[in-house]
């Protein structure tokens, strides 16, 4: 499994002068071909994975514009809680959103693996922290399965479908609901990073 | 001297407003009968001889030609219709003709008839000026840098001047009076009013509905509100869709409008007005609305279904729905609603949708009243840097442990005659749990209210290009938006305005 | 001392085009004075009272050249400024009525400088 769960980090080749990592398309994992019939009939979509903690994420590749490095984000005070700051994306100020705070998994700080997904969706653009990205897999839509019921709460709209794939669990996410940070989503109006203040 | 040759750039300014009102009077006259009408084709008649007189001062036959067949076209109409039609084309021809007259000083008259007809959307959509002189941005921003330091030199003087007689500090508040006036005019020399942008949109309105064999009107209202130019161009192209699409999306065919017991005639309305430090325009129409549940299945159908709390009308703005025929409108410039809103939320602002169904859309087009390069104050508090505009700053010294005082649990230092109250920057930001004891105080001043800023220390003074704040961060109370400094890195702008009012004790209650 | 010559047409491009033509004339140095309308006409040469010379568009909306004419005649003051009218060539009845009225000469669109120069040759005191 292990071959399969390369790090695209570490396959995709630098560009010279720029700490921008692609995730190219063309690395694209191939399915392990099933031997039955159902080949025919499937439906391949074109995902990238990325790591949080032990669960593996996805999103559709369309969504993700490109694949950066951890470098400055300075942070937005009073901002909700998964937002974690801001970056400068070749002059255009871009928020990040921690995907680990924001789909309730505990924060911690980013690690050498740790990347920024730039994410385009609902016409916006907005970076998404995550540990790791995995690479970029082709998913046979017939595949999908609905998520568990108790994965599943009111919150997690987020989440399209759950694929198995050589024993791991994907979790297939979509970047739209994702990029919805309402108020009622976890205790978002603490900016928990905040010292409070006394005279 | 021979011609009039040096002149063919005002020659243009003048040609392009009279043929926007050209323009104007022809989609006024298919509208209107008895009285009106005559008043309307006699202005017609007017400009079109004026357009002809001038083209034949400059010696530019062929559009003297052009202009005389549209007057005697208008001349010829009895009561009956007047083609409005072609002498619309005729206008598009003759401004595309302009343009090249002015791009090629060499080129010389050819005959009226060869004058290329062209589409409209492809002639040279430069915004309408009114007469006068031209000015680059570049040297109107040089213009109010000139002024940002004049702010600068105030200060200096006016403390300075401390001790001098009453007839110096008179003096000195005329020329403060002086300087203020000159700020306001020159931001507002940046500033035009959004009728400039109505003109096009009138013309939109008339050929959609034409091709699609809808009966609609344009009625706006708000003409005066006045757009940074830089904003034009983006107003355009969004104002552009959102009316595009209302008479293609929004408005039923007359007899549907019929059936609902609509009046036949669809309404666009077009309304602006400042809000605060904001234009909005609202593009709506009395249409057959949007239903959000044709949304979903829109959604469903291409993949990507969505939840049952999340807004249908986001649909709206995703990549893969676009306006029909959109390619040859934009003549591939940039298509689909998608497009216009990354291009909106880039320039700091926003376009927001409600519907009704049976009754109509209204689309929402918030922007900056105004985008800005702003001479400004770095300031570093706790390891952040800050941005402050210099157009509010009063004055700056050095704080000392043993200058501050705590009144009210509150700190303040002394300053000029009064007291004056502080606000740390890390206490307001929450980079630190006490106000700090040594450092600088940046004065700012708005709306009346003085407050002392602290910080660190004032890291230098620079321009800085103005950027919004993406609206998923929330609004800081103290921010007003985000620039990058020169080293790649992205930092908060202050906002003076909220800051003399912020309270000081807000991090206190936890 | 230049001469000044009081330009009055509703269009800033015809201004623009007067104040070519005057300031390359040959003979004599031309200072223009500029009105959009008969009204502001009547403000010029109150800040100018030295006009010798009124180059008046008949054709425009405001106040008409003819009734301008008029008034300036009515006017003591301005009763020896000579006028020219400018106009258009299907506009023959204005221009004899302009005549009538006391304008010395007229001038026809579209012109070019050099006519322009012609006429100043023989107007211009």
């Amino acid at each position: 499994m292990t071959d399969v769960l390369q790090g695209a980090a570490s396959a995709a080749p630098r560009l010279a002068g720029s700490d921008r990592v692609y995730a190219f398309a063309d690395q694209v994992a191939a399915e392990p071909t099933p031997s039955d019939a159902a080949v025919a009939a499937a439906v391949w979509e074109t995902w990238v994975t990325c790591r949080l903690g032990s669960e593996t994420f996805a999103f559709p590749v369309d969504a993700i514009q490109e694949i950066l490095r951890v470098a400055t984000i300075t942070r937005v005070p009073d901002a909700p809680h998964p937002v974690r700051g801001i970056i400068n994306l070749r002059g255009r100020v871009v928020p990040v959103v921690d995907l680990r705070v924001r789909l309730g998994l505990e924060a911690e700080a980013p690690g050498p693996r740790s990347r920024i997904l730039v994410a385009s969706a609902r016409g916006r653009v907005i970076g998404l922290l995550v540990d790791a990205v995995e690479q970029v897999v082709r998913l046979d839509r017939n595949r999908f399965e609905a998520p568990p019921a108790d994965v599943m709460t009111e919150q997690s709209a987020y989440i399209t479908a759950v694929h198995q794939r050589d024993g791991v669990l994907l979790i297939l996410l979509d970047p739209e609901q994702v990029l919805i940070i309402s108020t009622h989503n976890q205790d978002l109006t603490q900016d928990k990073d905040k010292a409070p203040c006394v005279r | 001297m021979d011609g009039f040759e040096a002149l063919r750039g005002e020659y243009a300014l003048d040609a392009r407003e009279r043929l926007d009102r050209v323009e104007q009077s022809l989609l006024a006259v298919e509208t209107l009968v008895g009285e009106p009408r005559d008043v309307e084709l006699t202005r017609l008649k007017a400009e079109l001889h004026t357009v002809k007189g001038n083209s034949a001062m400059m010696g530019f036959t062929d559009l003297q030609q052009l202009a005389h067949q549209m007057e005697d076209a208008v001349l010829a109409t009895g009561t009956d219709g007047l083609d409005v039609a072609s002498l619309l084309v005729s206008v598009d021809r003759f401004r595309r003709r302009v343009v090249e007259l002015v791009a090629d000083p060499a080129s010389s008259p050819v005959a009226a008839s060869e004058i290329a007809a062209v589409p409209a959307e492809t002639a040279e959509a430069a915004p309408t000026t009114q007469t006068g002189v031209r000015v680059s941005f570049a040297a109107l921003d040089g213009l109010i840098d000139l002024v940002a330091e004049m702010v600068i030199e105030r200060n200096r003087l006016e403390t300075a001047i401390a001790g001098a007689g009453p007839d110096v500090h008179l003096a000195f508040e005329g020329l403060e009076r002086t300087l203020e006036l000159l700020q306001e005019r020159v931001t507002a020399l940046r500033m035009t009013p959004l009728h400039t942008v109505f003109g096009s949109l009138r013309r939109i309105v008339h050929d959609e509905a034409h091709k699609d064999g809808k009966d609609a009107r344009l009625v706006t209202t708000g003409g005066e509100t006045p757009l940074d130019k830089a904003l034009l161009e983006l107003a355009n192209e969004a104002l552009g869709h959102l009316v595009r699409n209302a008479v293609i999306h929004g408005l039923e065919p007359a007899a549907a409008r019929r059936a609902a017991g609509k009046p036949e005639t669809g309404t666009v309305r077009v309304a602006a007005a400042v809000r605060g430090d904001e234009v909005l325009i609202e593009v709506a129409e009395d249409g057959r609305g949007i239903d959000p549940e044709q949304l979903r299945r829109a959604a469903a159908a291409k993949g990507f279904p969505l939840a049952p709390e999340a807004d249908p009308y986001e649909v709206l703005f995703e990549s893969g729905f676009s306006t029909r025929g959109s390619a040859d409108l934009s003549a591939g410039r940039g298509v689909g609603l998608a497009a216009v809103r990354e291009a909106v939320l880039r320039q700091g602002g926003r376009i927001e949708v409600r519907s009704e169904i049976g009754r109509g859309t209204t689309f929402q087009l918030w922007l900056p009243l105004s985008v800005s390069i702003a001479r400004s104050l770095l300031l570093r508090a706790d390891d952040e840097l800050y941005a402050l505009p210099m157009a509010l700053v009063v004055d700056s010294r050095r704080l000392r442990p043993e200058d501050a005082h705590d009144v009210n649990h509150a700190g303040v230092i002394r300053w000029r005659d009064g007291m004056l109250p502080l606000l740390d920057l890390g206490c307001h930001f929450g980079t630190r749990p006490r106000r700090r004891r040594d450092g600088y105080v940046v004065v700012v001043e708005a709306a009346g209210k003085r407050r002392g800023l602290v910080a660190d220390r004032i890291q230098g003074l620079q321009e800085v290009v103005v950027k919004g704040l993406d609206p998923i961060c929330g609004r800081p109370v103290g921010v007003a938006g985000t620039t990058v400094l020169g080293d790649g890195r992205p930092i908060l702008i202050l906002d003076p305005r909220s800051l003399v009012d912020a309270a000081v004790f807000d991090r206190e209650e936890m | 001392m230049p001469k000044k010559v009081l330009v009055v047409d509703d269009s800033i491009l015809l201004h623009r085009m007067y104040e070519l033509a005057l300031k390359s004339y040959a003979r004599a140095e031309i200072a223009p004075v500029l009105a959009s309308d008969g009204r502001e006409a009547f403000v010029r040469l109150q800040e100018h009272p030295d006009v010798v010379l009124i180059l008046l568009d008949v054709n425009m909306p405001a106040m008409s050249g003819l009734e301008f004419l008029e008034r300036l005649r009515a006017e003591p003051a301005f009763r020896d400024v000579r006028v020219v009218l400018q106009s258009t060539e299907d506009q023959i009845q204005d221009v004899r009525r302009g005549l009538a009225a006391g304008a010395v000469g007229y001038l026809t669109k579209p012109f070019t400088p050099r006519q322009l120069h012609q006429l100043l040759d023989v107007v211009l005191v």
